[in-house]
């Protein structure tokens, strides 16, 4: 074991910082995605059109609110552009305020007050109606309850004992003050803050799909020392090709996994999530096996690379990392049979790929091949 | 001259070689965008088709929340998009367990009594691990009816102390406000009315299919590109460049032969597309429109070929280059609003979106094709195209000078 370990060391010192790079790769990569869609996700803004005639303190109130909502942009616009710009998918939706909407807000109408334009391709169309409708609804009720206020304390004979700000004022205030009903969220078990990205993203699929690429990646050197000048002298060796090949793929093994188990540490103090050790030393047993098995196909590293990058993209997808496909997977089985990170997604330790990737592995290992000289 | 030429007859000859490797790379965008598109259809269709299903557990049965239990099991108040079904607590988790429903919402003990007497209280949503989307969902619609339950609240709260301040009897300050708490619900539930919806009219051909059908041909072309840029990348060893340097073979020879043979070979597939399209009807394309498309687009292949190129030239491995030249295709895809509609984007993205090449070529493309413009803005995009082509010269240059 001692000279298997002084060879790989000597091929190493040429190619360190490539070896160190793709080592710490999936981790990088994870904090790069992570923060990354942090930065996005503050700013996300739809662009909103509103089209208002008057100006009065219920019509800028509402403004007001909607321009308080952080994934809403307000673009305050005339009605002959609306329409235009709708068409040109350059605003998502428009709501245009009735021409007497603070006669009719006042009076305690509730009919038609807002219309609301959208284009087939509105796409954030619902969450915004809804929004803009809850505000209209507060700012309506409001007024209405003035109003009520105000019936009662005439048929009392107290006209003008209050004025309909100081009401609306005081509503304002109760609803601040008395924050009485809250729903708080939490997955399986555990309280969760719905505002934090990481609950968002599922940080081991990405984590995994990037360690699929290293994996890969690391791997090359099956092509390059299966096609070396040297590869004839093994005859005359105490181990075999095989012997040789198998031996250093361990060590990558196990190389790969220390880096693991950093990447375990590392997310768990820094993005406080974690995930079964076993799980994880079988993912990476069955990704190395299959990335070793995967480039013994291959005469010219460059190809073997595209496959790779190919190969990542297609898991990447189809385990979710990219777009969320809860629901996907479940009709079609077989994908999630011969998905290599499913088992370590799910917290098994392996499916149909890992038997696959173990059964070829030993009619590799029992093939004699040209190089089997010594037992 | 010659090397170029060269060089391009020896990439023709490996096409006719390794025939057997185009289709691999021509289907490869094509299986990729297919699961997007799964993925995107059964998300989209999963929800239209069946209602989220969500437990209710009453662990306070007191007559208010089996009214509301009642109300919610059987009105169409959150619209079909729930559908909400009281159970055991037990039978809940069995349930999460099972993957039977996506989340669901408990009434904590003493709940009627902490709401009345004013207490804070909080109403737990348990949501189920398998299906985070959905449950993210639903905390949004539970969210905003108890946005509504805390302003009429606030509402009754406000007239009670302001009933007290006038000469009524206890019991008709009671009644006037459970009337006006009826009326707040009332409205409340029939909140849909204040507005009146409209659609405005497209053009009739910019529906969000075709709209992504575009923009799946501009994803695939894309990713045609970078296949056959790669395709064509011949490592050589240093002892074999070495022999073509002494020859006069420069840097630049070989790689403007590539970026010429991708480029033919693309646009060929390219075309192919826009014709089956034309066949099958999708689009309908004037002669004038073809002619700006193959320039939008030929310019928009120029400049990412010569930035691939580019990356090539400073990168060192083959294995970096093509990281960066995969991260390069994923954002030059992302802004290019093929992927996601640009104006979703924050602001500061936005900002930067007059410089960016690909999101000019599309949005060009798309007005020509889907919006029927008889124009097309080239200026930008070809001035772009113009700077990169002078930067790779400029680099290609630098490095044989380094290394000589």
């Amino acid at each position: 074991m001692k000279d298997i370990l002084m060879t790989r060391l000597m091929h190493l010192k040429k190619s360190s910082l490539s070896l160190f790079f793709w080592l710490v790769f999936p981790i990088l990569m994870t904090f790069l995605v992570v923060y990354g869609f942090q930065q996005v996700k503050e700013d996300v803004s739809i662009p909103v059109g509103v089209v208002t005639d008057q100006s009065s303190s219920e019509t800028d109130a509402l403004i007001e609110d909607m321009k308080s909502t952080d994934f809403i942009r307000v673009v305050e616009t005339g009605e002959s552009s609306v329409k235009n710009q709708l068409e040109k998918h350059k605003l998502d939706s428009a709501f245009k305020l009735s021409p007497d909407f603070t006669e009719r807000v006042q009076e305690g109408k509730h009919h038609r007050l807002l219309e609301s334009y959208r284009s087939n391709q509105s796409f954030a169309y619902v969450p915004v109606k809804e929004m803009v409708i809850s505000y209209v609804q507060e700012d309506f009720d409001r007024a209405r309850t003035a109003k009520v206020l105000e019936k009662l304390s005439a048929k009392y004979g107290e006209n003008n004992k209050w004025t309909r700000e100081e009401i609306m004022e005081t509503s304002k205030e109760i609803q601040e003050e008395q924050d009485l009903l809250q729903v708080s969220l939490s997955m399986g078990g555990e309280a969760e803050d719905s505002e934090s990205v990481e609950s968002m993203l599922d940080i081991w699929a990405i984590w995994a799909s990037f360690n699929v690429l290293a994996t890969l990646l690391l791997f090359d050197w099956v092509i390059h020392e299966r096609h070396a000048g040297v590869r004839p002298r093994f005859a005359f060796m105490r181990y075999s090709f095989k012997h040789y090949l198998l031996l250093h793929s361990i060590l990558y093994f196990l190389l790969s996994l220390t880096l693991d188990f950093i990447a375990l540490i590392i997310f768990d103090v820094v993005l406080q999530t974690t995930a079964p050790i076993g799980t994880m030393i079988a993912f990476q047993l069955f990704i190395s096996l299959g990335a070793f098995l995967l480039a013994h196909l291959f005469k010219r590293p460059f190809v073997y690379y595209m496959t790779a990058f190919a190969i990542t993209l297609v898991i990447a997808i189809a385990s979710g990392t990219i777009l969320p496909n809860q629901g996907f997977t479940h009709r079609f089985p077989w994908l999630m049979k011969l998905n290599p990170i499913q088992p370590f997604l799910d917290g098994g330790y392996g499916n149909l790929f890992s038997a696959v990737v173990v059964a070829i592995a030993v009619i590799w290992y029992m093939k004699r091949g040209a190089s089997r000289v010594t037992g | 001259m010659k090397p170029i030429r060269l060089f391009i007859e020896q990439h023709a000859k490996k096409v006719w070689r390794k025939w057997y490797s185009l289709p691999l790379l021509l289907l490869f965008p094509l299986i990729i965008i297919g699961l997007l598109a799964m993925i995107a259809v059964s998300f989209l269709t999963q929800e239209e088709e069946e209602a989220i299903q969500i437990g209710l557990v009453d662990l306070d049965e007191s007559e208010e929340t089996q009214m509301v239990n009642e109300l919610l099991s059987d009105t169409e108040e959150l619209g079909s998009l729930l559908e909400i079904t009281p159970m055991s607590e037990e039978e809940a988790e069995e349930k999460i367990k099972k993957d039977d429903i996506t989340s669901y919402i408990i009434f904590p003990e003493e709940f009627t009594d902490d709401l009345y007497r004013g207490h804070a209280t909080t109403i737990p949503l348990i949501g189920n691990p398998k299906q985070p989307t959905n449950s993210y969902i639903v905390k949004e619609l539970i969210d905003s009816v108890s946005r509504h339950i805390r302003a009429a609240q606030a509402n009754i709260l406000t007239m009670n102390k302001y009933a007290k301040d006038l000469p009524v009897t206890d019991e008709n300050r009671d009644q006037f406000l459970f009337k006006q708490f009826k009326d707040l619900l009332l409205q409340t539930l029939s909140r849909d009315q204040m507005l009146h919806e409209k659609e405005v009219a497209n053009q009739a051909t910019e529906t969000p299919a075709h709209y992504y059908m575009l923009a799946g041909w501009f994803v695939i072309v894309t990713i045609w590109l970078l296949g056959f840029y790669s395709f064509f990348t011949d490592e050589r060893d240093d002892r074999m460049q070495q022999r073509m340097r002494l020859y006069g073979v420069r840097d630049i020879q070989r790689i403007g032969a590539k970026i010429i043979s991708t480029f033919v070979l693309s646009g060929l597939f390219a075309a192919g597309g826009l014709w089956l399209f034309q066949v099958f009807g999708v689009f309908e394309f004037y002669p004038e429109d073809i002619g700006r498309i193959f320039s939008l687009m030929g310019l928009y292949s120029l400049a990412f070929l010569v930035i691939l190129a580019l990356i090539e030239t400073i990168a060192h491995g083959a294995k970096i280059q093509l990281l960066v030249q995969s991260v390069f295709t994923f954002l030059v895809l992302l802004l290019s609003g093929a992927i996601i509609p640009v104006l979703y984007y924050p602001a500061s993205i936005q900002s930067l979106l007059p410089y960016s090449f690909s999101t000019q070529a599309f949005h060009w493309v798309r007005e020509v094709v889907l919006n029927d413009r008889f124009y097309a803005e080239m200026l930008p995009i070809g001035m772009i195209t113009l700077i990169s082509c002078l930067v790779l010269l400029v680099a290609s240059w630098v490095k044989e000078r380094i290394r000589a």
